[in-house]
């Protein structure tokens, strides 16, 4: 049971590095300069957190 | 179950950041200003949409949009200016025609107060008349478009109107069918 809850956060994580890495490759050079720098904190934000979350589940 | 709650907040926490992420895309792709072109030669509409402007530059270079209209024809200009800012967006539309790199005559002047989350319309049309009554002739023609901080091109090349139908038309032979 706990394997298959980290294979599915696995996927989850892996779907949303792709999606976040396609949308930046796709559109980021239709957003203005704020945008961009408030994308930049809030991906620093997000794989911080992710990093903390697990820290935290022992892994 | 305390250590849980907190490795969960961590979790919410990213979550929120990537639906953040993803809010900045929505919303800084909905606001903005936005300008779309209508133009009719014949019997023909084009709309450019504001995507060309972004996808025509390659190297630094605005590739312009053209537009094919037959000589002494009129066509037909309708400029859309959509302002989803939270601010009301003032400008001179300024359209004018050019042929390598000399201006030959205004099209359009006039300054515009558009409100936060309104449009605005300019109308004008290019008659080759008055081309061919200053001296020009048939060729293309550049339609430049300023506004503030944005400058649109669009390219209209003039050909020779047909004298003759551009299909070959053949008589039916009506007896031969009504003996069929």
């Amino acid at each position: 049971m706990q394997m298959r809850t980290y294979i599915l956060y696995g996927f989850g994580i892996a779907l949303c590095i792709s999606g976040v890495a396609y949308l930046a490759a796709e559109y980021v050079r239709y957003l203005s300069d704020w945008s961009k720098l408030v994308c930049l904190i809030l991906s620093i934000n997000l794989f911080a957190l992710l990093g903390r979350h697990f820290q935290e589940a022992g892994w | 179950m305390a250590t849980k709650g907190k490795r969960n907040f961590y979790l919410y926490l990213a979550i929120v950041c990537f639906v953040g992420i993803i809010a900045v895309f929505v919303i800084d792709g909905y606001l903005g200003v936005y300008d779309t072109f209508y133009v009719t030669a014949g019997e023909h509409e084009q709309e450019i949409a504001p995507d060309y402007w972004l996808h025509s530059e390659r190297n630094g270079y605005y590739y312009p949009y053209q537009v094919g209209a037959e000589w002494g024809q009129t066509v037909r200009f309708r400029y859309e200016i959509d302002n989803r800012c939270l601010s009301s967006y003032s400008t001179y539309i300024h359209a004018s025609l050019w042929k390598e790199n000399r201006k030959l005559l205004d099209l359009f002047s006039e300054k515009r107060i558009i409100e936060p989350f309104h449009k605005t319309t300019a109308e004008w049309d290019l008659d080759s008349g008055d081309l061919q009554s200053s001296g020009f002739n048939i060729g293309e023609y550049t339609v430049r478009v300023e506004l503030q901080g944005i400058e649109r091109s669009i390219i209209v090349s003039y050909y020779a109107a047909r004298s003759e139908l551009a299909y070959p038309v053949y008589a039916l032979p009506s007896a031969k069918i009504a003996g069929f």
